[in-house]
């Protein structure tokens, strides 16, 4: 499959020192992949998904999101992108003051791409897909950590992206809480076929994730691949971590 | 002696817990405890040495004799049940044992070993991160498949179970991470000390 967005060679520094934030950065999801970053605190998570998203300009190297090159972009077309083709969806969201029934249609509204009323109906719609009807008519500064992931996801059903981009969405929720957000989100990208760039704290919420990478001084690890050319076949996990090999792992192909 | 004063989880006390779970053959009882326990590396024959061990104290009961001795079939006790959830419910708070031949040999390393003690380290990283891979498959394809199922809400135990799994992707993750940072913390300190000693440590 095609990949929808790619990240190649990509480099970013900030001034500190001569280490990078960023050295030597590729990656690429396809449509209906999840993708996780995992990283601690300071280790430029967030710096990678601006990247990723075009609202920051690497040093170097190459973002392609469907083909189109998000570092040559000028900047008000790049602007619009963000909201449209793709979402930023955090826990920070709009701040104090803005009804939720307006945040997750304003994706909607830009480019005019509906009428006010409209709008209103389908972020409406949206709500109600995901169970946060209740949410629609309180602002955002009232709701519980777990009814703003809702509400961010009711926001990408709303405003149907390419690509969503979620910083750190799914940290702290808990095992549960993350496993129902995990099942949530798969629906909504298998309905909307676009393509997930999560960051995580810890490797709970990686778990939602078809591929993981862990970053680390600037430079990504591969650390498990369910969907890429290079993903391997597991059988069921009898026997497994007897043999140190790794050739009786039950693994076939490689 | 069914529990480890080390705080390891025994070969036989794995055993006893499965067939109080459910009355098995020998054959099937090892099945399931590398089915159940992957990461414990118990020896192929840890059910069939242990079960009539478990037997002659009482806490097992051959019901039904096989063919052959991996076909026995055994069933729990009143007195092996109580065992199981005694300890089940002992405290054992006393902090772990930490046997890392890692740090043993960091400690003890002269400096033209160091480079050997960092290639296992990355091939330890390698192996962790490859555990993380399969366990992670292991997850995420179940979390799939339940899913698809729509309706079927999991009993607590079922549920117990995806957390366990869970967790061991999750100690994967994090002692790739942690070799990850030890090897990267090493090669710092040998960068701190010059090309001089790096090429002394690399014998040039």
């Amino acid at each position: 499959m095609a990949d929808l967005l790619s990240l190649r060679g990509v480099r970013m520094g900030y001034a500190r020192g001569d280490r990078r934030v960023l050295a030597d950065v590729s990656l690429a999801l396809g449509r209906g992949d999840i993708g996780a970053v995992v990283a601690s605190r300071y280790e430029g998570k967030t710096t990678l998904l601006r990247v990723a998203a075009g609202i920051l300009a690497p040093d170097d190297g190459e973002v392609l999101l469907d083909g189109l090159d998000l570092t040559q972009r000028p900047r008000r077309a790049g602007e619009r992108l963000v909201g449209r083709e793709i979402a930023w969806i955090d826990r920070k969201g709009p701040g104090h003051g803005f009804k939720v029934r307006d945040y997750v249609g304003l994706p909607l509204t830009m480019g005019r791409r509906a009428g006010r009323r409209e709008v209103r109906h389908l972020a409406g719609e949206a709500l109600e897909k995901i169970g946060a009807t209740g949410c629609a008519g309180r602002q955002w500064g009232d709701l519980s950590t777990w009814e703003q992931v809702l509400v961010q996801f009711a926001r990408v059903i709303a405003g149907e992206p390419k690509l969503v981009v979620m910083d750190d969405l799914l940290d702290g929720l808990g095992m549960r809480r993350t496993r129902e957000a995990g099942d949530l989100l798969r629906s909504v990208v298998e309905d909307l076929r676009c393509a997930v760039l999560m960051s995580a704290s810890d490797y709970e919420p990686a778990l939602v994730a078809d591929r993981v990478w862990s970053l680390s001084g600037g430079r990504l690890t591969v650390m498990s691949d369910l969907v890429g050319p290079d993903a391997e076949i597991y059988y069921p996990p009898f026997g497994a971590g007897k043999d140190r090999s790794g050739a009786g792992h039950g693994r076939v192909g490689a | 002696m069914l529990a480890s004063r080390s705080g390891d989880l025994t070969p036989i006390m794995a055993v006893l817990g499965l067939v109080v779970e459910a009355a098995d053959t020998a054959a099937g009882i090892a099945f399931r405890l590398q089915e159940q326990f992957p990461l414990a590396q118990f020896p192929d024959n840890a059910a069939h040495n242990n079960l009539p061990s478990l037997a002659k104290q009482g806490l097992v009961e051959l019901v039904e004799k096989g063919k052959r001795s991996s076909l026995d079939c055994y069933r729990a006790t009143g007195e092996g049940r109580t065992l199981l959830q005694t300890w089940v419910r002992e405290s054992d708070a006393a902090p772990l044992a930490w046997r890392d031949a890692l740090r043993g040999k960091l400690a003890f390393a002269e400096r033209e070993s160091l480079i050997a003690v960092l290639e296992e380290i990355s091939e330890k990283e390698a192996l962790c991160t490859r555990e993380y891979g399969v366990a992670h498959r292991r997850v995420v394809k179940k979390r799939d498949w339940t899913r698809r199922i729509a309706g079927e809400r999991p009993d607590w135990r079922a549920g117990l179970r995806d957390l366990l799994e869970a967790d061991e992707a999750t100690l994967w993750a994090l002692q790739a991470r942690r070799l990850q940072r030890l090897r990267e913390n090493i090669e710092e300190l040998l960068q701190e000390f010059g090309p001089e000693s790096a090429r002394e440590i690399g014998g040039g």
